[in-house]
């Protein structure tokens, strides 16, 4: 499996690629406004986009949607399907998503939006806008935390390996160890168990 | 990125360069260490590999690209990387003492805990990176482009941005004296406010 990162140009937050080693097909998550960076990196890799899995309802997330529809023929997944004005397919806590020859695991993670979800691929965990390196979902929050945001990581975060690796919406990638270690929210529960 | 799990049973790292285990769990260290340092030697791309854990001191890695792969709690001292691509790289909680940045490109890497004493960064491009609680003290930054980076709880006594792009670098403003930002654009720098211990109960809402 290939993970590759793809800054969305207008948001400046990021796009995640998840290929096969072959890198012959693909997932996207979250593509944004889908704009022309975006195309020509995805060009670049070579693969096929078969799957795009959204992980909260998000107008930058989705604006691309029906671009990318015109070129690929894509299934998309969502949390909430009925939201949407195009057809997706809904998935919940723990059901499966197949990524070439890995299995996605798909966590209820209702922090910032009561509909994010994250997407757990061996040791790679895609969050969303649920956590981000150094904090919670907003990096600029004045420290405190509710209770439901430690509630996340404690269930589905804090007992995970530590070389697992975050993929944020926003900001660079991080590790379990790495927020353990430095994120005070993150350390906070690691305290309490 | 995905590495084959050790071989170990029960162990959850990965397995480097030319081993089923991890380095910790392998039997030839000696070898695979002289291996990995051939390996970067003779090659001026490398991709989708893992050298974590493993010792990788003054190898000059000027002018390669380095893009995919993993040097975590490797030891990378007296390092070479002038004019070097480092893309989507992790070098969390690794030695990079007396290293040299000049004139790299450093793109959505991840440096978190790692030490950067007495190491040199010049004319670099380090965007859309990780330094979580990386020890960048001692060090000036000239003229980088250090935008969409997080420094939060990093040790940054005697440091000097000199002329550097901080739009939406991340700072702590416990640990940060903000005098060192004088020289850039430190009001496009986010500044936040984590406290450095833990938070009390009192203080989530509930």
């Amino acid at each position: 499996m290939r993970v590759f990162t793809i800054i969305n140009s207008e948001t400046i937050s990021n796009i995640y690629f998840i290929t096969d080693d072959n890198q012959t097909e693909g997932v996207l998550i979250d593509p944004g406004s889908f704009a022309i960076n975006v195309y020509n990196e995805i060009k670049n890799i070579g693969a096929m986009v078969t799957k795009i899995i959204i992980t909260h309802n998000d107008f930058d997330k989705i604006k691309g949607i029906p671009v990318i529809k015109k070129i690929y023929d894509v299934e998309i997944f969502t949390h909430n399907s009925s939201e949407y004005d195009f057809k997706t397919t809904k998935v919940k806590h723990g059901d499966t998503i197949k990524i070439g020859n890995d299995t996605g695991v798909i966590l209820e993670t209702p922090i910032k939006s009561y509909d994010s979800i994250s997407l757990k691929i061996a040791n790679n965990l895609f969050v969303g806008d649920v956590l981000q390196t150094g904090g919670l979902s907003s990096i600029d929050k004045t420290g405190i935390p509710s209770k439901l945001e430690l509630g996340v990581i404690k269930k589905h975060f804090i007992n995970l390996p530590d070389n697992t690796i975050i993929y944020p919406e926003n900001g660079p990638a991080t590790t379990i160890e790495i927020e353990k270690k430095f994120n005070p929210f993150f350390k906070r529960v690691s305290n309490e168990l | 990125m995905t590495f084959e799990v050790c071989n170990e049973p029960g162990c959850e790292k990965t397995a480097v360069f030319s081993s089923n285990y991890c380095f910790k769990h392998s039997d030839n260290k000696e070898e695979i260490s002289q291996s990995a340092r051939t390996f970067i030697k003779e090659n001026s791309i490398i991709k989708n590999l893992n050298f974590s854990g493993i010792e990788l001191n003054n190898i000059d890695f000027s002018s390669k690209k380095i893009l995919f792969s993993r040097f975590s709690h490797s030891s990378l001292q007296n390092c070479n990387f002038d004019k070097t691509d480092i893309i989507s790289v992790f070098m969390d909680f690794s030695l990079l003492t007396n290293c040299s940045f000049k004139n790299s490109n450093i793109k959505l890497s991840v440096f978190g805990g790692s030490d950067f004493r007495k190491s040199i960064f010049e004319d670099t491009v380090l965007v859309f990176c990780n330094l979580l609680g990386a020890n960048i003290s001692d060090i000036l930054f000239n003229n980088s482009d250090l935008s969409h980076s997080r420094f939060i709880n990093s040790i940054t006594t005697s440091i000097l941005f000199y002329n550097c792009n901080l739009k939406k670098s991340v700072f702590n403003s416990i640990d940060f004296d903000k005098k060192s930002l004088k020289t850039s654009n430190c009001e496009d720098a986010i500044i936040v406010t984590y406290k450095k211990n833990n938070l009390k109960e009192s203080e989530i809402i509930k």
